[in-house]
């Protein structure tokens, strides 16, 4: 749960112009319920937080961000008349048959709080470090044919099925649809990208253990079997994992359901998943962005921000 | 006082609905919140496919005057960004006559053929019971930016709660780009006293 980091908080002035009162007590920091609103009133305003408010605020679970804006205070005309039409009191069956008009002394104050709540993710490269966001994804295309990432050029051809646009991967020259083309995240600082291992038929390229205790790693004279009993050689642990070969695209099979199968096990007839390895983690992130509004009915309204201050 | 406040996202059949605290929401072929890698959408070879409905909500809990007028938006960018293909878009589901967000006694769980398709919110046959009766088509979310909020929940709330339930669903066309996609950010806004 998140809760509003608050710069301002609101003092209204009563009828006489002196008396004020305040969103909290300003020698105890006690929070201060808005209503019930006084009828009459002279001015509301947003006043910063000052760094003395700020520690009793925090005695009451509230948080204040000390800081040197300006006060943000509207002029309200208590003596004021103005007249409303409302549904008339008189019901028939339960039912407002008519309207009436009532008459108010007064400006009434508008002051509240406009609470943004924004969530998202991003991704973590585990090898440099650097937080990003995906947003253009045609540099994050994976050729189909080899693997390559980033490096497309966009052609044009007359083609018979009357396709024109088609991509041509720069290092298997081979061509393909724009939608035939898979989108991957890869790191815009140092260009890693997830990858994808075998552990079955990497034994016939990498031969190696890795114990996942001790970080020990040897070598393996047999392919690896699901169900054989491994001991680290280092430490003893039974929690020993093969290091697989990594498979780039073409010796991968995407299935719907999110599922990857090794080609190379396919083509022995086996059914064997792959093993993603994560270097780009995703992460999210939710966070309260905090706009002051005040004004009063029927006239302009301020909408205070970080950065600048809005009318309406 | 000021209400701390969090996203949910309901899963579950009716009855024993559960609303988990999440920071973001992932769109899938299952109804479950957390699906990781698993679960992907799958673009159609013809007409549309579906992500599975999701149902997300703003909890709010402490002392607090009032919270109301809840409302939704996001970049207006989603379904370029995430090039969702021709007529693909996110979708919000709204109501004719009353609020857009759904109360929790009316929720229905998503379904769909899983790890395929979910099915279309407003199905006649499979649709979700609150929505699918409506006149009103669903609203795409690129139409709700911070200028034109999509509202969703109209009450006023003063004491410890969640507020109505936004349902969204992926539709996604044929000729929608395949692969992973970038975070986009959404956001709900409220006003508080």
């Amino acid at each position: 749960m998140l809760k509003p980091s608050l710069e301002y908080f609101w003092v209204r002035s009563l009828q006489d112009g002196e008396t004020i009162e305040t969103q909290f007590n300003l020698d105890t920091g006690e929070p201060k319920d808005w209503f019930p609103v006084p009828e009459k009133l002279s001015s509301i305003g947003w006043f910063p937080i000052y760094p003395e408010l700020a520690e009793l605020m925090a005695l009451w679970g509230e948080v204040g961000l000390p800081n040197n804006k300006p006060r943000i205070e509207i002029k309200l005309d208590p003596q004021k008349i103005t007249h409303k039409v409302v549904p008339s009191s008189k019901m028939f069956w339960g039912v407002a048959d008519r309207f009436e008009t009532i008459t108010e002394i007064g400006e009434k104050p508008i002051c509240y709080l406009q609470e943004h709540l924004h969530y998202t993710d991003y991704l973590h490269c585990k090898r440099c470090n650097n937080d990003f966001q995906i947003i253009d994804t045609e540099k994050q295309m994976e050729c189909p044919n080899c693997g390559l990432h980033r490096d497309w050029t966009a052609r044009n051809f007359e083609l018979e099925d009357g396709e024109t646009n088609k991509l041509q991967c720069n290092r298997c020259n081979a061509l393909f649809s724009i939608h035939e083309v898979p989108v991957i995240h890869v790191c815009p600082n140092c260009n890693t990208h997830d990858e994808w291992e075998c552990r079955r038929c990497g034994a016939k390229n990498i031969k190696e253990y890795y114990c996942n205790d001790c970080g020990n790693a040897w070598h393996r004279d047999e392919e690896f079997k699901d169900y054989a009993e491994i001991k680290c050689p280092s430490c003893q642990s039974e929690k020993v994992t093969p290091v697989g070969e990594l498979k780039t695209r073409p010796k991968r099979i995407h299935l719907e359901m999110g599922e990857v199968r090794c080609v190379d096990c396919a083509a022995e007839g086996r059914v064997y998943g792959l093993n993603k390895i994560i270097n780009l983690e995703p992460r999210v992130l939710c966070w309260l962005e905090t706009k002051y509004v005040i004004g009063k009915e029927d006239g302009m309204q301020l909408v205070i921000a970080e950065d600048e201050i809005k009318g309406f | 006082m000021t209400a701390s406040v969090g996203i949910e996202e309901g899963n579950g059949p009716i009855g024993s609905i559960v609303w988990t605290p999440v920071a973001t929401v992932r769109y899938c072929t299952a109804d479950v919140w957390n699906p990781s890698n698993s679960y992907p959408n799958v673009v159609p070879a013809t007409n549309f496919n579906y992500s599975y409905v999701k149902w997300t909500r703003l909890a709010f809990s402490g002392t607090f005057s009032q919270v109301s007028n809840f409302r939704w938006y996001c970049s207006g960018r989603i379904a370029s960004e995430w090039s969702l293909g021709t007529g693909g878009m996110l979708m919000l589901f709204r109501k004719d006559s009353v609020d857009n967000g759904c109360p929790a006694n009316q929720y229905s769980q998503a379904g769909g053929i899983q790890g395929q398709t979910g099915y279309y919110g407003k199905d006649p046959t499979n649709g979700l019971t609150y929505y699918k009766d409506e006149t009103a088509d669903p609203y795409n979310a690129d139409l709700a930016t911070s200028a034109n909020p999509f509202p969703f929940d109209s009450s006023v709330y003063s004491t410890a709660g969640a507020t109505k339930a936004l349902a969204s669903q992926l539709k996604i066309a044929s000729n929608a780009l395949q692969g992973e996609k970038g975070g986009q950010v959404g956001t709900v806004i409220y006003d508080e006293i």
